[in-house]
């Protein structure tokens, strides 16, 4: 699955998008698979509350289902307009 | 329905003279602009040097396009056009332009009030300030939901 990261995320796991093979079923999961990969990744998820998600564009939860071929995204609130 | 997501700046008169429309009676609009928006004690003492608006394409595109379309249902909309900017901005330039028309004032006024409400908690975009002394602060939404 396609792994996207924006802003302050993209700054502190240092890279804007990834390609990863992963058993997780959630966001939840996908995120305890990502904190293992360094100290960086640990650091961008250390405070899941200034988090969001996106699975395939659309706003999800820790809980939101993912699969493979998914496009996943992990960014701050937005600040648009 | 006119969805633009754009680099370059955007001629407000000709986008407000491209819905007039002989069924129109009422055309309403909102320009956001740049200004200096961290409130955080050490930002406040800088001077803001340019805003710099990241956004999540497919996201953004897939977001305003859901809710122009229900705007244009909803306050039964002649025309809807939605154009946000991204990239580096300075102070006082142009971020986003929202322009709904439609026959009486009460329609085109609550749509523009709905859709920029809405952009501001759902579309993917992100503010990057940058000072004069070159400091950095990503910006945080606010605590409550009109700005």
């Amino acid at each position: 699955m396609k792994i996207l990261y924006f802003a302050w995320v993209r700054t502190k796991t240092g890279i804007a998008s990834e390609i990863i093979t992963t058993d997780a079923k959630t966001i939840g999961e996908l995120i305890e698979h990502l904190i293992q990969k360094s100290s960086n990744y640990k650091d961008a998820f250390s405070d899941l509350k200034g988090l969001c998600f996106s699975v395939n564009q659309t706003f999800a939860t820790l809980e939101t289902q993912i699969k493979k071929g998914d496009e996943i995204a992990f960014f701050p609130p937005v600040t648009g307009g | 329905m006119k969805i633009k997501i754009q680099r370059q700046p955007f001629d407000i008169a000709r986008e407000i003279d491209a819905v007039r429309s002989e069924y129109v009676g009422a055309i309403s609009s909102f320009l956001g602009t740049v200004r200096h928006v961290s409130t955080t004690e050490d930002s406040l003492q800088k001077s803001l040097k340019s805003l710099t608006l990241e956004h999540y394409p497919l996201m953004v595109d897939k977001y305003l396009r859901k809710i122009a379309i229900f705007a244009k249902s909803e306050f039964k909309l002649d025309k809807v056009v939605i154009i946000h900017r991204f990239g580096e901005l300075f102070v006082k330039d142009d971020i986003v332009l929202i322009i709904c028309s439609s026959a009486h004032r009460k329609a085109s006024l609550g749509a523009v009030e709905y859709i920029i409400d809405n952009l501001k908690t759902d579309a993917a975009f992100w503010k990057l300030e940058t000072f004069s002394d070159s400091s950095t602060e990503w910006v945080c939404p606010p605590p409550t939901k009109t700005d």
